[in-house]
């Protein structure tokens, strides 16, 4: 479904993406973990091209992104992405938010839209904030319309970069639980987060990010157990507040005893 | 006297349409990725603001015929509206430069996320504008937009200076035939600060009708 | 070109007018009317603005009706009524530069009001509070705080202001002042066949003129770190600025713009 091969992105003299290589295969669900400036946002972002990378190619269902005879556009009419800071438009109330792109690009009718928005809202708990502003809405129901926004396009792919870091903690679980319903639904799902406890759960994989470069692409049950990368640990421990030793390391402890 | 009423109100309307449509593309261009349209842009706000309107208004009256094909000038000549044509070009021209300016910075404020989510949904580079960026640009630039077309419409007494038939005209002429040039200044100034001031009006309510929208781009952005 | 060379002997006639053996005009008197009213006015408008800040009706409803109604007045208008106004009154004619200087000067301080009133409303809230809270008076407050920051800000506005000021003397060849644009008439007249040439270099000397002042009013602003106030309108009333102390409820509710 998603292809990364051999990906290099520089940001004027700094290199952000040093030699991706990354398979995403159709209905999985892949969670981005890693420390902060380390390139996860870069990464997400070159998917639905909004960032352009250099070097290397990103196949997107079967589609090269960069090839400059793909349509950017159609193509990102069937990823969806979601914001660490939600992005609705405030001049336009959640309901005409939802609406917008699915009469624009998908050439629905007024009716159309306007049903299946209601029944996405309805989806994500707000059934009843149809008609409020943005600046109405809290965070985690700000958010919640930008799912809903996304999903509004029936997308294949849909990317979530940091959605939750931006809420207040009592806010973050009917995200989260939007997201946890939206997994078995067989949609490809990429997602940046740092809400462990729900990369365990969701997750097929986990990929490590850090300075660039991908460290370690393992199953949740590995990654946050038996990490193989110092790095991978020391970030482990610090967001999950357990001592964890790589192993590597283990290895060596174990021979010296 | 109302007859120049009715043409400064004419210019005026077409004046502020025709250059907030040139101004829009103008600003667009100016916000470009391709640099010779920005450059355009540039060298046109950068021209026409420098350069006083009623400069513009004489050079559109008395240059421009010339400088065309030798018939055409003489044809604009001999056409009697031709002194509200050139009002119309020479004021839209000056006033576009300034709103184009004032839709710019409206444009560079809007935050970066709000194109990315656009662009995210599949919305194409017009729609994007169309929908999302222009929308929020006009209710934030709405006050000094409305100050820009009240001046402009102050500005359509410039007119006068080509023998537009507008109401500034129309109280010379009553100036040189009664000799009272007092009483037919004072109440040409009482219909200009009346209708000033009632487009005045006119913005505060629209400011009022579009307050939620206002307060919610403004709130989003702290 | 040759056009414009051949003007280029008019060059001395555009730039100070007929001056050493007759009246000064041309660019020069733009140029000297401009700076006249600008210094005028400030003095005037500064006082306009403040009281349109102050809480006592009677001082500040007579400030917004002066400025409002200047503001809603077009400069050839206010040019015009005073060349008929001053006769009338005095009994005798003024001389046609200090009629259109009184005139401008009069248009100006609307303008130069309203920028102070915006300097003034700019200064966070807290520099009042700040001031106050260590034992100044209101008037102190003001004169030693508020105002060298507030001056600070307008800097760029009136820089700007003086370049509409400067386009808005091209309005005063209506009562006969030789200035730039009557010069260009004049020309024309002389050689009918030389008038686009005429034009342009009258276009080059407003040019001149105001591109350096933008240019330095773009440098101000960067180097101050500062934008420009002349078409920002505060709308906002602040009980922590007033002239004198008074009740906050009696002030109108905040506009958000």
């Amino acid at each position: 479904m998603i292809e990364f091969i051999n990906v290099n992105k520089w940001f004027g003299p700094i290199h952000v993406l040093k030699n991706i290589n990354l398979h995403i295969s159709q209905g999985e669900v892949i969670v981005i973990c890693g420390p902060s400036g380390g390139g996860k946002s870069t990464l997400i972002r070159t998917i639905n091209r909004i960032e352009p990378i250099q070097e290397g190619e990103i196949i997107v269902d079967g589609f090269s992104l960069t090839n400059p005879k793909t349509d950017a556009a159609a193509l990102r009419a069937e990823i969806g992405m979601v914001f660490q800071h939600f992005n609705l438009y405030p001049h336009k109330t959640a309901l005409q938010n939802i609406m917008l792109a699915p009469m624009k690009v998908r050439g629905l009718s007024k009716k159309q839209a306007k049903e299946r928005a209601t029944r996405l809202l309805e989806r994500v708990g707000l059934a009843d904030k149809c008609d409020n502003y943005p600046v109405q809405l809290s965070g985690g129901e700000q958010q919640r319309v930008a799912i809903a926004r996304s999903l509004a396009m029936q997308p294949r792919i849909m990317l979530f970069d940091e959605p939750t870091s931006a809420l207040d903690p009592e806010l973050i679980n009917d995200v989260l639980d939007v997201m946890t319903s939206l997994t078995k639904e067989g949609i490809t799902m990429v997602i940046i987060t740092h809400e462990m406890g729900f990369a365990q759960r969701v997750a097929d994989r986990v990929v490590f990010i850090d300075k660039g470069e991908i460290l370690e692409i393992e199953k949740p049950s590995d990654i946050f157990v038996n990490p193989k990368h110092d790095r991978t640990a020391e970030f482990m421990s610090k967001i999950l507040h357990i001592p964890l030793v790589p192993n590597n390391k283990k290895e060596r402890i174990n021979k010296a005893e | 006297m109302i007859t120049g009423v009715k043409i400064t109100i004419l210019i005026a309307v077409v004046t502020s349409v025709l250059s907030l449509l040139f101004g829009t593309v103008i600003a667009v261009m100016r916000n470009s990725r391709i640099k010779p349209l920005r450059f355009i842009g540039k060298l046109y706000v950068e021209i026409f603001r420098n350069i006083p309107g009623l400069f513009w208004l004489l050079f559109f009256y008395f240059v421009f015929p010339e400088i065309l094909p030798f018939d055409l000038g003489k044809k604009l000549n001999a056409y009697p509206y031709y002194p509200i044509v050139a009002s119309i070009i020479g004021l839209t021209l000056d006033n576009t430069s300034y709103v184009s300016d004032i839709l710019r910075s409206g444009l560079l404020a809007v935050p970066k996320g709000q194109r990315e989510a656009a662009i995210s949904t599949g919305l194409s580079r017009v729609q994007q504008y169309q929908y999302v960026m222009l929308p929020q640009t006009f209710r934030k630039i709405l006050p000094p937009l409305g100050t820009r077309m009240i001046h402009n419409f102050k500005n359509t007494s410039l007119c006068m200076a080509i023998t537009t038939p507008e109401l500034m005209w129309a109280t010379q002429q009553i100036e040189s035939i009664t000799f009272r040039g007092l009483e037919a200044t004072t109440i040409a100034t009482l219909f200009y600060i009346l209708i000033s001031l009632s487009l005045g009006a006119i913005i505060i309510l629209l400011e009022k009708y579009y307050k939620i929208d206002i307060a919610s781009i403004t709130k989003m952005e702290a | 070109m040759e056009f414009l060379l051949e003007q280029l002997a008019n060059f001395k006639f555009y730039l100070i007018g007929a001056y050493p053996r007759g009246a000064a005009g041309g660019l020069f008197l733009n140029i000297s009317i401009a700076v006249l009213c600008l210094t005028i006015s400030f003095f005037i408008g500064a006082i306009f603005g403040f009281g349109r800040l102050s809480c006592r009706k009677f001082v500040s409803y007579p400030c917004i009706i002066y400025i409002e109604t200047i503001r809603a007045t077009p400069a050839l208008l206010l040019v015009f009524w005073f060349f008929f106004f001053i006769p009338s009154v005095l009994g005798k004619n003024v001389s046609l530069f200090w009629s259109a200087v009184i005139a401008l000067s009069i248009y100006s301080t609307a303008y130069q009001a309203e920028i102070v009133r915006a300097g003034i409303l700019a200064i966070p809230k807290g520099q009042m509070e700040a001031a106050l809270s260590s034992g100044m008076s209101r008037f102190q407050a003001l004169t030693l705080v508020i105002i060298p920051q507030a001056f600070r800000i307008m800097i760029p506005s009136f820089v700007s202001f003086f370049i509409s000021l400067f386009k808005e003397t091209s309005v005063t060849y209506v009562i006969g002042i030789v200035e730039l644009l009557q010069i260009g008439i004049i020309v024309t007249q002389r050689q009918p066949n030389r008038m686009f040439a005429a034009y342009i270099c009258m276009a080059i000397g407003f040019f001149v003129v105001c591109y350096s002042m933008s240019h330095l009013a773009r440098v101000l602003e960067k180097r101050l770190g500062i934008h420009d106030l002349s078409s920002y309108r505060p709308t906002v009333c602040r009980a922590d600025l007033l002239l004198k102390p008074c009740e906050a409820k009696n002030l109108p509710t905040q506009n958000p713009t």
